[in-house]
């Protein structure tokens, strides 16, 4: 198993000075695993926990009891080169095209960042790997000149997964990637995801609160509401028949 | 004029409003204005729910806020007439349409928590434009938020019209902007996207909402999405606006059953399927024209898998069956 | 013809238009001795008190100096204090600021705390504490505004290091195993130093007026040394007979503080990103 997660909880305590009660359960007992190659999808609505879920994975909010390894190892006892080492084989990508590059440097120069971290490519080829990977994400090269603002949202969306792509990660975490696109962007990158995913052959965790984007992309699916998973399994089997009320609801509303 | 609406429209209803000829502008400096909307004719009759659809870029959204004077610093409408009860909506001054806007047509703004003023309590704001454009007693105004409250389905309304925008939900939220929109009982509503902010069982409930509404006060409804889905299980008529232009029109069923645009057809295929989705979502090729990229033809063309020569002149909007317009050469 | 055609006047065009008086400034001082049609400190009992005319433009004081010499002499003083006193306040703020928004909690509170207090002194109040330990001085003067100044560049700093930290763009280095000290210093401090040297360019100008508000008092430069804010006050004295000994330094005050201001503003479209071509 690629990740591994065990009774996971979270609780967000709603401001320490006024000390009221448990606060806010964001993770409430949750546990799944992902193959290697695997494309889990993770469905529910906003304060579900769905996000939160993914933050914890990517080692950006602490959770509090529980345990959630990746390769077998815990992440939360990772320091030093462990770390380094799981942070670039874990990359996320997320909802906001607008703000998912520094507005300061230019969109090749943050993709740049990845291989200069990474050490595997000598300075003076990193030019032309940025222009591959742009070219693979279906951008012109010529675009890393640019300024994150002078390009389209959707350009913005390609050019983050080509970020992510230049440390050459084992799993990919999806925060909503596409609710912010038009449909026809929407729909490009979709393809794109899967495309790569058969090229670079990471795998996939997507976060969304659309039923039928999931139900395009991933194979199993987990359905959370209020810090739980209420439900889960094979994405179709789970559309076809629903079996918490739920599950049912979100079901009726995307036909 | 061979795109003007027609007087009739579902059940026989009357018309409400009829746009024709709508050119919206951008105003450039020293470069001629570009348009954002391209001879825009549109119906919309007496308890019709009417979706305009389009993507980013369409130029749906200005076309709704030309109606009601609500045009951003340095686009203006250029051309056209909207004819609404028998006054051009276009010719009004700003005055006269600080009347008309709220008491005769309202808007659902899309976001839901900035719409709303943080510091004010809830009722106060539902029942605001009757305190702008009545001058009915303040218990009275009272009496008809919590009423109104209590039609978009707010629990325990008394109690809620107290409370700040923060204290409700989003769902809520954008259930009080829409009983603000009724607060007046306009006969025509603009909705701008209500619901793209919203979880999707919110969303399903305020569609539902928005039903309800025309069946009990006869409203009718100008519902602007990008959403397919949407559209397609609330509204009645539809338009798809591509690059500034209405592409194709029709009764719901004829469009989605058989749509006969490319672009409509396309964006369909975009669309990802609850169930059956194939390996592959079909996509579009390359962008949406800017509004100052004049080109020869169809605006679709570029873009378009079925192109052919006839194509580099401008195919005009044509009726292809009853009721049933498209701008498209082949169909 | 072409050239001004081609420059982003929504960009630069602020910039531009203050440049000629700032310019005016920065050179005045910088060639003070050269450009003086007189020596500023001597003495001439034969001219006191003469009004403007074409051998002295802005007329002479009490001492039968020469006005315009004694301005340009003391656009020095207001030159050094204005950007020693930023350099201070721009450098200590932002090392506070910086550190209180990276490291947060504790460090935060007991960083911001002592800013708060830092900040309640009366810039004129603090001048006077240091000098009555350490004596009169233009030094001591830049000093006390320098302090004064870092609460504000402080807080400024924090907010906006602050929200960049909750960017997704942060995020995404954090993921990407960017180094800590990297991060602030990559990615944080870019977006920092433009709202620092916006406001860099109005506390430069406010640095001006409070160091002749101090000369005024008395607590700055000391006479003979020029300052606009000594002449002005020698020249209440004589507002009756001879005006324009107050009102020429009174002009180069207003004109330097209104320039950097307006500078302030321009720096800002300069250095917004949405604004390059």
């Amino acid at each position: 198993m690629l990740v591994q997660s065990q009774n996971v909880r979270k609780t967000f305590r709603a401001g320490r000075l006024l000390r009221r009660g448990s606060g806010v359960v964001a993770l409430d007992d949750v546990s799944f695993s992902l193959a290697e190659g695997e494309s889990l999808g993770v469905v529910g609505e906003s304060g579900s926990g769905k996000s939160t879920l993914l933050r914890t994975i990517l080692r950006l909010t602490p959770y509090d009891t529980g345990s959630i390894t990746f390769d077998g190892k815990e992440i939360a006892a990772m320091d030093g080169d462990s770390l380094r080492r799981f942070r670039q084989r874990v990359q996320p990508v997320f909802q906001n095209p607008y703000s998912t590059f520094n507005p300061r440097f230019s969109v090749g120069a943050s993709i740049a960042l990845g291989f200069d971290l990474l050490g595997n490519v000598v300075k003076s080829a990193i030019p032309g790997e940025v222009a591959r990977l742009l070219d693979d994400v279906g951008l012109d090269p010529d675009l890393a000149r640019s300024l994150p603002h002078q390009l389209s949202g959707g350009q913005r969306q390609r050019a983050a997964i080509a970020r992510a792509l230049a440390v050459q990660p084992d799993l990919l975490l999806l925060d909503e990637p596409t609710s912010a696109l038009d449909v026809s962007v929407q729909a490009q990158v979709l393809n794109l995801f899967k495309d790569l995913q058969v090229r670079y052959g990471f795998s996939m965790i997507l976060v969304t609160h659309d039923l039928p984007v999931v139900t395009f992309m991933c194979d199993r699916l987990l359905v959370m509401k209020s810090g739980a998973i209420v439900e889960r399994g094979p994405t179709e089997a789970v559309v076809r028949a629903p079996e918490s009320e739920y599950t049912r609801e979100l079901v009726s509303s995307a036909l | 004029m061979a795109e003007a609406a027609k007087p009739s429209g579902r059940d026989g209803g009357r018309t409400l409003l009829a746009v024709e000829g709508l050119q919206i502008e951008l105003e450039r400096r020293a470069q001629p204005p570009a348009p954002i909307a391209r001879n825009v004719s549109l119906r919309v009759d007496e308890g019709e729910i009417v979706g305009l659809i389009g993507e980013s870029g369409s130029g749906k959204t200005v076309t709704a806020k030309s109606l009601i004077g609500l045009l951003p610093d340095r686009i203006r409408v250029a051309a056209g007439r909207a004819m609404y009860r028998g006054r051009d909506l276009f010719a009004l001054t700003p005055q006269q349409m600080r009347a008309v806007r709220g008491a005769e047509i309202s808007l659902i703004p899309q976001d839901a928590l900035h719409a709303l003023n943080p510091v004010q309590v809830i009722g106060r704001q539902v029942g605001e434009p009757v305190e702008v454009h009545t001058n009915r007693p303040a218990a009275d105004i009272r009496d008809l938020v919590v009423r109104l409250l209590e039609r978009v389905r707010t629990p325990d309304p008394r109690a809620r019209a107290g409370d700040y925008p923060h204290q409700f939900s989003g769902g809520m939220q954008q259930r009080a902007l829409t009983a603000m929109a009724l607060s007046m009982e306009p006969p025509l509503i603009l909705a701008d996207e209500p619901t793209t902010a919203l979880d999707v069982t919110i969303q399903a409930e305020i569609i539902a909402l928005i039903r309800d509404l025309r069946a009990q006060t006869g409203a009718s409804f100008l519902f602007i999405s990008h959403d397919l889905g949407l559209v397609s299980s609330l509204c009645d008529r539809i338009y798809v606006m591509y690059a500034g232009e209405i592409v194709e029109s029709g009764a719901r069923d004829g469009i989605f059953g058989r749509p006969r645009h490319p672009y409509t057809h396309a964006l369909m295929g975009a669309a990802p399927r609850l169930l059956g989705n194939p390996e592959r979502l079909s996509t579009i090729p390359g962008r949406i024209p800017q509004p100052s990229e004049e080109m020869a033809g169809c605006r679709f063309r570029d873009r378009c898998p079925r192109v052919e020569s006839r194509c580099a002149a401008p195919p005009a909007l044509r009726e292809v069956a009853e009721g049933h317009a498209v701008r498209c050469w082949l169909a | 013809m072409t050239i001004l055609r081609r420059v982003n006047w929504r960009r630069y065009g602020l910039v531009v238009a203050t440049l000629p008086a700032v310019l005016l400034v920065f050179l005045a001082s910088a060639f003070a001795p050269v450009i003086s049609p007189y020596d500023p400190y001597a003495l001439d009992v034969l001219v006191m008190l003469e009004g403007p005319s074409a051998g002295h433009l802005l007329g002479t004081d009490e001492l039968g100096r020469d006005i315009l010499s004694r301005v340009i002499q003391a656009s020095r003083t207001s030159i050094v204090v204005g950007l020693v006193a930023v350099l201070i306040g721009a450098s200590g703020g932002t090392l506070i600021g910086m550190l209180a928004a990276w490291f947060g909690g504790a460090v935060d509170a007991v960083l911001m705390r002592f800013m708060d207090i830092v900040f309640c002194f009366p810039a004129i109040l603090l001048a006077v504490i240091l000098m009555a330990n350490l004596g009169t001085s233009v030094l001591n003067a830049m000093l006390a505004i320098g302090i004064i100044f870092i609460p504000g560049f402080a807080r400024l700093t924090r907010a906006v290091a602050q929200t960049v930290q909750r960017q997704p763009f942060l995020e995404a280095a954090i993921c990407l195993g960017v180094p800590g000290r990297r991060i602030v210093t990559r990615e944080i401090l870019p977006n920092v130093i433009g709202p620092v040297l916006v406001e860099a360019a109005v506390a430069f100008s406010y640095a001006v007026l409070l160091e002749s508000a101090l000369s005024f008092l008395g607590l700055g430069a000391q006479p003979p040394e020029p300052s606009w804010g000594n002449m002005i006050n020698t020249g209440r004295g004589f507002i009756d007979q001879a005006p324009w000994i107050s009102l020429a330094p009174g002009a180069a005050l207003f004109l330097t503080v209104f320039s950097f201001n307006l500078l302030g503003d321009g720096l800002r479209d300069v250095l917004d990103p949405k604004l390059r071509g």
